[in-house]
């Protein structure tokens, strides 16, 4: 029995899974990535995830105040950094302002460069303050370095560092001013693009106190810029100078420019920066390694009575004759028995008697999906064994999904520490938070409370999961849409799972076919695709390598596989379906007929009953 | 999670003010002589109250707003049509300028957030005798699939989250902040804006309105807030005032505020437009203290039915203006 005080602790650690929520334990609880190395080199980077892949944590531990914190909090030691990291964070409610009818694309974009100086230019002397107080050592600028900082930035001489940022902040007043007045003119005093930053840069690096030192300008949240602003952004990025860097966190597709102000200049990799994929970055097995470590370190620092456990021994694997079980595969395995003692010849009778419970079900299942009769089935058994032994390996897993199929309750269990890995996908907070809901859930059933979670309460926290993250996505812009058409999919590719007896066994892609259809149509479709991988909706994969990123036809996608647990459809990445734009439309449009069109085409139906985790959304499926 | 101790006492709800009116009905509404009533219709059958005003008794001028556009609004007055531009300081002041009323109405039932931000910025910048008009719907639409979070059915896509004009706040230095979200019905409002900004649960104070416009619909706020705020565990932090006014939501922000130094105020009004009144003049009285965060939604024609109660709010007088 474990106490209840303890246990709350513990379930504590995990339900802090986003980096904002950490505040003073981020760095503590930081676990180095395996692709952290090539993000600390002196070049430009661009790190490219989704929500909860860990790119905030990992922009923040590069910071002054991450590494400060991740060096063991050693005042001496600043001075030795090779870098010193600024982090910020692209904040929509500011840089929406940067648009409007009042000026022409050319003055905004001036306007916006000016802004991002003053916004950088406020963090590098916020750092230097910083620094001073950490280091002890006076921050002097020399006269000349002064001048050139303050012209550059249209500001009065200063005399010293707090003169300095006294008048950045007053001209950073003045500049809110202006824009909130824009209608009438462009602000005045406006700075060059980059100006400042070099400038700063180079009085500091060159000969000053961070003589030698590099800078990091690391930006979170990338795809929140506009195309516009990405553009000027993406200028300062190919023109570097060599005291200062970038260091990119961005959703997928949410870096939609590669130009630069000059629109014949693209930024390329490798020539320009170095190009992390987190989803690339980290195979299942690398995921799962570094998934263990983040939560082992975090079990560390549980009270005593449970700081020594594994997360693996937490979440034990679940076999799939184990699962079978569960799902009542005795019950199934007995009335076949009984149906053979019945209806079949001695000889069915000795069959069933050498066979297992899971070999007896998956014989019914496989002669029901080829329209074969069971006996028939059960009689090539002994002399094909070893080809039944192999069909049952590649299958049963998908037999698995028809067990329970159209019952109340868990119809497939998602348990194991492989498997929650897997059905994150890379995104470690959907470790975290499959974590901590296990955990609550294992800790209020006091009675089973031992040190391993139940295939039962790991379920439940999985569709907890998907759920959340499902209705989650109704808050975007077009959010309402892609929850629709991923109810629909959700639902197909739930139906299929559970009727897959004689099909194409765990389809959970789909691909849409390259027919001719409208551009509006064409726009919707690709718009909702786009939105879809950008928050995670769904995963996109390509057999060549050099598709067009921009061109959606090219992929394939796949529901993440946070969603299976909540709908019931394979984790695993195995088939596809095609699906036309039309249908695409259709499911988000008038869902329940187009569910009906692509199941029909599959000779399946959508009539058989919800699972109870999608009872919440009936009507959904029943009025439209 | 982040709560109140339970003896601490609660902030008193501040008596009906004298700085509110109150009419049953709107056609009971009657305005000094040498005022002016601007004013837009919409949809909404709330909004259409104007149409039954005995203009001899309301006001000696009608402005109608009859175009809302992002940034820009056109105007009729006197037969004649006007644009203005909201982020144009000579604009607004040349809009005022132009009214040589001694009283000024400004009603915001069917003006949408970012058109009477700045022109009451404006107004009281200009120290107008300003005061506000809001008609009460009868009822709001039930969404015909609710979800969790989607109890109503009252607004479309959204812009996405971008100051109301002339309200920008460029400060980039102050990592430190509150998230102040004045509910509404719309929980994945809510939960859209938690997910943008991530903000510490330590770090989020919501506003509810109780008393709410009906007795039931504070329960309606908690129901369809219910996801966000458990998932933030913030609800044990949540304060309440009184939906329909303005003047009790500012007290409680100052009360925040106090409680709160040197962390900006991030206040999110996608609540009552009451509500959001109170959070516009708190950052006009604390410019450099309040981020205003509103997320633009594309409101439904049809989101209320019906017309109820009718409040004039006087702030010339109040709140130091």
């Amino acid at each position: 029995m474990v106490n209840p005080d303890d246990a709350a602790a513990l379930a504590k650690l995990f339900g802090l899974y986003r980096a904002e929520w950490l505040n003073g334990q981020l760095y503590e609880l930081f676990t180095e990535p395996n692709y952290f190395p090539e993000f600390r080199t002196r070049k430009p980077c661009v790190l490219v995830g989704g929500r909860g892949t860990g790119k905030t944590t990992v922009l923040r531990g590069l910071s002054y105040q991450g590494q400060y914190a991740l060096q063991g909090k050693k005042p001496e030691a600043i001075k030795s950094w090779p870098f010193y990291g600024i982090y910020y964070r692209v904040d929509t409610n500011r840089i929406a302002a940067f648009d409007g009818p009042e000026l022409k694309p050319e003055a905004w974009r001036r306007c916006f460069a000016h802004y991002f100086n003053l916004v950088l230019s406020g963090h590098i002397l916020e750092f230097l303050t910083w620094y001073g107080e950490m280091t002890g050592e006076q921050i002097k600028i020399s006269e000349e370095g002064m001048k050139k900082i303050c012209l550059s930035l249209n500001l009065p001489i200063a005399e010293a560092l707090p003169s300095l940022v006294a008048e950045l902040e007053r001209a950073r007043i003045a500049f809110e001013v202006a824009i909130n007045n824009v209608g009438d003119g462009i602000p005045s005093g406006l700075s060059m693009q980059g100006a400042p930053i070099d400038a700063i840069s180079t009085v500091l690096c060159e000969n000053g106190v961070l003589h030698g030192k590099q800078l990091f300008f690391l930006i979170d949240e990338y795809e929140n810029f506009s195309d516009a602003q990405q553009v000027v952004i993406n200028t300062l990025i190919k023109h570097v100078k060599p005291y200062y860097t970038f260091k990119i966190g961005v959703k997928e597709l949410g870096w939609r420019q590669r130009t630069t102000i000059n629109a014949t200049e693209q930024l390329t990799h490798p020539a320009d920066y170095e190009l992390i994929n987190i989803s690339e970055a980290f195979t299942e097995d690398k995921f799962r390694e570094f998934a263990t470590r983040v939560c082992n370190e975090r079990i560390k620092r549980a009270p005593a009575s449970l700081a020594n456990l594994d997360v693996c021994t937490l979440f034990p694997e679940l076999g799939e004759e184990e699962e079978a079980r569960l799902l009542g595969l005795e019950e199934a395995g007995a009335t076949l028995r009984t149906h053979v003692r019945k209806e079949g010849t001695s000889q069915d009778r000795r069959i069933t008697e050498g066979i297992s419970d899971a070999m007896l079900y998956f014989l019914d299942y496989w002669a029901k999906g080829h329209q074969e009769d069971f006996f028939a089935t059960l009689r090539s058994y002994p002399s094909a064994r070893t080809e039944w032994e192999t069909r049952f390996g590649n299958y049963f897993h998908a037999a698995l999904f028809s067990i329970r199929k159209g019952k109340r309750g868990i119809r497939k269990h998602y348990a194991g520490w492989s498997v929650l890995t897997r059905i994150a996908s890379g995104n470690i907070r959907y470790v975290l938070e499959l974590v901590h809901k296990s955990l609550l859930l294992h800790f209020e059933d006091q009675p089973r409370a031992g040190v391993s979670i139940s295939p039962e309460d790991q379920t439940t926290a999985a569709q907890f999961v998907g759920k959340k993250s499902l209705t989650e996505l109704e808050g975007l812009s077009d959010g309402r849409r892609l929850t629709r058409l991923l109810l629909g999919l959700g639902r197909i590719f739930e139906v299929m799972a559970s009727e897959s007896e004689g099909h194409a066994p765990e389809v959970n892609q789909f691909h849409v076919q390259d027919a001719p259809i409208d551009s509006r149509t064409s726009d919707a479709v690709n718009n909702l695709l786009k939105l879809g991988v950008t928050h995670q909706a769904f995963i996109r994969f390509s057999a060549n390598k050099l598709a067009d990123p921009t061109d959606t036809r090219a992929y394939d996608y796949m529901l993440h596989p946070i969603f299976a647990p909540f709908f019931v459809f394979s984790d695993r990445k195995k088939r596809k379906m095609t699906v036309s734009p039309a249908e695409i439309i259709g499911l988000v449009m008038n869902p329940r007929a187009a569910i009906e069109v692509v199941l029909k085409r599959s000779n399946r139906s959508a009539d058989s009953p919800l699972p109870d985790q999608l009872k919440l959304f009936e009507s959904f499926y029943i009025a439209n | 999670m982040q709560t109140r101790t339970a003896d601490a006492p609660l902030e008193p709800l501040p008596l009906d003010p004298a700085l509110t009116e109150q009419f049953e009905r709107s056609d009971l509404f009657v305005a000094p002589s040498n005022s002016v009533y601007i004013f837009a219709r919409s949809g909404e059958a709330r909004a259409k109250h104007v149409d039954g005003f005995d203009k001899n008794k309301v006001a000696s001028e009608f402005v109608e707003v009859w175009e809302q556009r992002q940034w820009t609004i056109d105007y009729l007055r006197r037969g004649n049509r006007h644009s203005l531009q909201l982020r144009s300081n000579s604009d607004l002041k040349e809009f005022w300028a132009k009214i040589e009323r001694d009283v000024c109405y400004l009603d915001i039932t069917g003006l949408a957030h970012h058109v009477w931000a700045p022109l009451l910025n404006a107004a009281i910048r200009e120290g107008r005798d300003i005061r506000l008009v809001y008609v009460q719907p009868a009822e709001y639409r039930y969404n015909p699939n609710p979800t969790e979070a989607q109890i109503f059915d009252l607004s479309d896509a959204k812009r996405g989250t971008a100051p109301l004009p002339g309200f920008a706040l460029l400060e980039e230095k102050n990592s430190h902040y509150v998230f102040v979200p004045l509910l509404g019905f719309e929980g994945v409002r809510l939960k859209a804006l938690l997910s943008e900004f991530e903000p510490p649960e330590e770090k989020i104070v919501p506003i509810i309105g109780i008393p709410g416009f009906q007795a039931e619909y504070p329960f309606h706020t908690y129901l369809g807030n219910k996801v966000p705020l458990s998932e933030s565990r913030c609800w044990g932090a949540a304060y309440y005032a009184r939906a329909d006014c303005p003047f009790s939501i500012y007290a409680i922000l100052k009360k925040i505020a106090n409680e709160r130094q040197g962390e900006v105020l991030k206040i999110a009004p996608i609540g009552t437009k009451p509500h959001a009144v109170g959070a516009v003049l708190f950052k006009i009285r604390n410019w450099q203290r309040v981020e205003l965060v509103y997320d633009h939604p594309e409101r439904k024609p049809d989101r209320t039915s019906g017309a109820s109660r009718m409040l004039v709010y006087h702030l010339k007088g109040a709140l130091g203006i």
